[in-house]
């Protein structure tokens, strides 16, 4: 259906099946389909429905009911219309197995009217006048669609319907033959959870965020452990400036994300890469020396900002769908946060009490402070240079 | 080739066709109901005899297949187990359909060839073969990570198999997953293809910042020997792919012609060779070898250049009719959702629909499914013309990033710069 770039190729066979190895073996020698063709092969339904009574019409593209229910009598290679006609009742008997409406669990009566031919970009097309009725109160109004389908995997039905005044359009596949035709949840919530999960997984590969954060949080608790406060201390004040520096980081992200994936601003990656990058070596180095002070959450707003471009980036790579683009956006954010909270709710209780006794408390600085300075070092001249 | 100082004068006779076209466009919609909602359309004929359709080749190859399976399914066994024979045979339909949608193009085909695939009885495992077909659709419906995922499970079972290791690369190619290529061609050296592999390595050379040497390599090895028509066309192939990113024209020409010469039928180098002769002036040249081509109708992306090619060559006359039906099966695509071939839609609004807005959102979905340079090139051209800077960043971040040289992406990141 679709154009493919590659120069797709024909496979070769198995060695079993002998028949096709000649064949395959002439196909490799002249590879020729290389981009595909896009003849239709769609059909449309048309439904409005008010109250009980149901008006439609189905069209039908004539190449495909004859593959389906075979129309070409003679074998000539055209259709007549008297050779539709004599098809009729196995056209009847084909769509009306396969177009179905339900209210709940009753059946509606849908019968079809006299057809008429129409030319449309796919081809000749027949066209099948529907009528009939449906219960209201016996349920909710259900489509199903299951033409062409078993003979024919690309086949779409392109569905529109007029429900009591409100229109929507749906594409039936083969993955999707049933429609529940109620208020349009446009899948919401599916959206939503599919954007929270790449927002979460996003934060837990993304290492430099995690690094960040980690040497962030890190750098709070040795800040309060300088302080020399008691234990009931370390952990109160520890608490309380971990929720200061998360809620700057994320406000701060937050902005820029939704910035930088409305096409408000825009960075080239290359300059947020090695920001988020030198935001790593620079809390590397907080760590082996306190440049922070009582900043932390300061410092963490203006890096938050670079990181939010960042996760942008990984959003455009992402399939948003443009209609639910705010969902989109609203459910990678929230993964995001949840990622993150994951983090800060395993790493904090941590690093206090890692940093418990003064000589783990040093040599445990001094490392982290090392490799993680190190490390972002090493990415800012990677992604910088 | 259009002569110097005429231009302006074509570009005003082609934008007032395309407003005429769309006027009449309009007209022809209103009255067809190609957009399959409103229209009450459609004609009762006046008689039996009237043909209402003539039947597309490959229609009636499908159709014949389908009686001859229903045949067989009524003279199946009746307790639903499945013979030996039965395999063969439904193996021979796959195989016979599938062939007809590689040979025409054929979405039916394509589709018939699926629902084949996925009729192989349940208990029995899936020969390689059929799984081979099942990739390729698979590619063939740009579900590349479920390809490459096909690929793999048949190289576990047959590590050998050449055509999974040519098609591994070449998947992984088009959806950019260029890190996984290296492995990949170092597989079919590995496995004893010694030229299939140079080809692979020219591929992922000629993306990643060393096409220079990677077109140097090919056409050594052209030049090396007497090789076997499919891998000379391979190789005349990559190597105008190669020539056409770095602005060598006479190569890039050279090398189309010579693979057209091994394989006139190939549409991939069709495309890219009328393309090349559009993207250099050469509208004419462009518009004469489309309209030698028998296959304008199983490839819109053909008939999108053609119509190109005759507006720029001042055929007007010949190009609006086509470019009204082109419109009329665009929209139609369009209707598709999801699955609407988003590439060929960038394409025609950027070509022929003077819609940059609605061609860099296409383009942009496309490009989030296959990362070709033909590909990253169609969203470059809409982005720059529709103004959408967030798309060229990412452009210039993914060019950073895999070191692709191309003197068109280089030239529309450049002017865009700030």
């Amino acid at each position: 259906m679709n154009t493919v770039s590659p120069r797709s190729r024909r496979p070769r066979t198995d060695r079993h099946f002998s028949t096709g190895l000649l064949l395959m073996l002439l196909s490799v020698v002249f590879a020729v389909s290389d981009a595909q063709a896009h003849s239709l092969n769609d059909s449309y339904l048309d439904l409005t429905v008010v109250d009980a009574s149901v008006d439609g019409r189905l069209k039908v593209g004539i190449a495909d009911l004859e593959i389906a229910v075979g129309l070409d009598d003679n074998g000539d290679g055209t259709v007549t219309w008297g050779e539709i006609r004599q098809a009729g009742e196995r056209i009847d008997a084909y769509w009306q197995a396969g177009l179905r409406l339900h209210n709940g669990e009753r059946s509606c009566v849908i019968d079809g009217g006299a057809y008429r031919v129409e030319q449309l970009a796919g081809g000749p097309y027949l066209v099948i006048p529907l009528q009939g009725s449906c219960d209201p109160s016996a349920g909710a109004l259900a489509l199903h669609y299951d033409l062409f389908f078993d003979d024919d995997r690309s086949h779409r039905g392109i569905v529109a319907i007029d429900r009591d005044g409100t229109l929507s359009s749906h594409v039936m596949a083969p993955q999707r033959r049933s429609l529940v035709l109620e208020a349009d949840a446009a899948g919401f919530m599916p959206t939503l959870t599919e954007f929270v999960g790449e927002g979460v997984w996003h934060i837990w590969i993304g290492i430099d965020h995690i690094l960040f954060l980690v040497a962030m949080l890190l750098g709070v608790v040795l800040h309060q452990r300088r302080g020399g406060q008691s234990a009931a201390g370390i952990w109160r004040a520890s608490g309380m400036e971990t929720v200061k520096l998360v809620t700057a980081f994320t406000l701060a992200h937050s902005i820029t994300l939704v910035l930088a994936s409305t096409g408000q601003v825009s960075l080239p990656p290359r300059l947020v890469e090695s920001a988020i990058a030198l935001s790593v070596v620079v809390s590397g180095i907080n760590i082996l020396v306190p440049i922070f002070g009582r900043r932390h959450w300061k410092i963490a707003f203006a890096f938050g900002l670079v990181h939010g471009f960042g996760f942008a980036n990984v959003l455009s790579d992402l399939d948003m769908p443009v209609s639910q683009f705010a969902v989109s956006l609203l459910g990678f954010n929230l993964g995001v946060e949840t990622g993150q909270l994951a983090i800060v709710l395993v790493a904090v209780p941590l690093l206090v009490v890692l940093t418990g006794k003064p000589r783990v408390r040093r040599i445990s600085s001094l490392v982290s402070g090392l490799a993680i300075a190190q490390v972002g070092l090493l990415w800012l001249v990677e992604r910088g240079f | 080739m259009t002569p110097p100082g005429s231009n302006g004068m074509v570009r005003t006779a082609r934008l007032t066709l395309r407003s005429l076209g769309t006027v009449l466009l309009i007209l022809a919609l209103q009255d067809s109901g190609a957009a399959g909602a409103e229209s009450a359309g459609g004609y009762v004929p006046l008689s039996d005899d009237e043909v209402v359709a003539v039947l597309p080749e490959a229609v009636v190859a499908l159709a014949n297949q389908a009686r001859r399976r229903i045949a067989a399914d009524n003279a199946s066994t009746p307790d639903g187990a499945v013979s030996a024979d039965e395999r063969a045979l439904l193996w021979q339909k796959i195989l016979a359909v599938y062939n007809l949608a590689v040979g025409e193009g054929s979405p039916r085909a394509y589709g018939q060839a699926l629902a084949l695939v996925e009729s192989w009885p349940g208990s029995d495992p899936l020969p390689v073969a059929v799984r081979l077909v099942r990739a390729d659709i698979l590619q063939h419906n740009h579900q590349f990570d479920a390809a490459l995922e096909e690929l793999q499970e048949i190289l576990a079972v047959d590590p050998g198999n050449s055509r999974a290791l040519q098609m591994q690369p070449q998947v992984s190619l088009v959806a950019g997953h260029l890190d996984l290529v290296a492995d990949q061609c170092q597989q079919l050296t590995a496995a004893g293809y010694a030229i299939l592999a140079l080809n692979c390595r020219a591929q992922l050379n000629g993306l990643t910042g060393n096409a220079q040497r990677a077109l140097q390599q090919v056409e050594a090895a052209l030049a090396a020997g007497r090789l076997p028509r499919a891998l000379s066309f391979e190789l005349h192939v990559t190597a105008a792919d190669i020539a056409r990113r770095l602005n060598a024209s006479p190569v890039a020409i050279g090398h189309y012609r010579g693979a057209l010469r091994l394989n006139p039928d190939s549409r991939y180098v069709a495309i890219g060779y009328a393309a090349h002769l559009l993207e250099q002036g050469q509208a004419a040249d462009a518009a004469r070898f489309l309209q030698t081509r028998g296959d304008l109708d199983n490839s819109l992306e053909l008939e999108i250049l053609r119509v190109r090619a005759l507006l720029d060559s001042g055929q007007s006359q010949q190009a609006w009719p086509a470019l009204a039906a082109l419109e009329r099966k665009i929209q139609a695509l369009a209707q598709r959702g999801a699955d609407q071939p988003h590439k060929l839609i960038a394409l025609y609004a950027l070509e022929l629909a003077d819609d940059p807005q609605q061609a860099h959102d296409a383009a942009l979905a496309n490009w989030m499914v296959q990362k070709d340079p033909s590909d990253t090139l169609v969203l470059a051209r809409s982005a720059a013309a529709s103004g959408h800077h967030s798309s060229l960043a990412r452009l210039a971040g993914w060019r950073t990033r895999t070191g692709l040289q191309d003197y068109r992406l280089d030239a529309i990141l450049a002017e865009a710069a700030p």
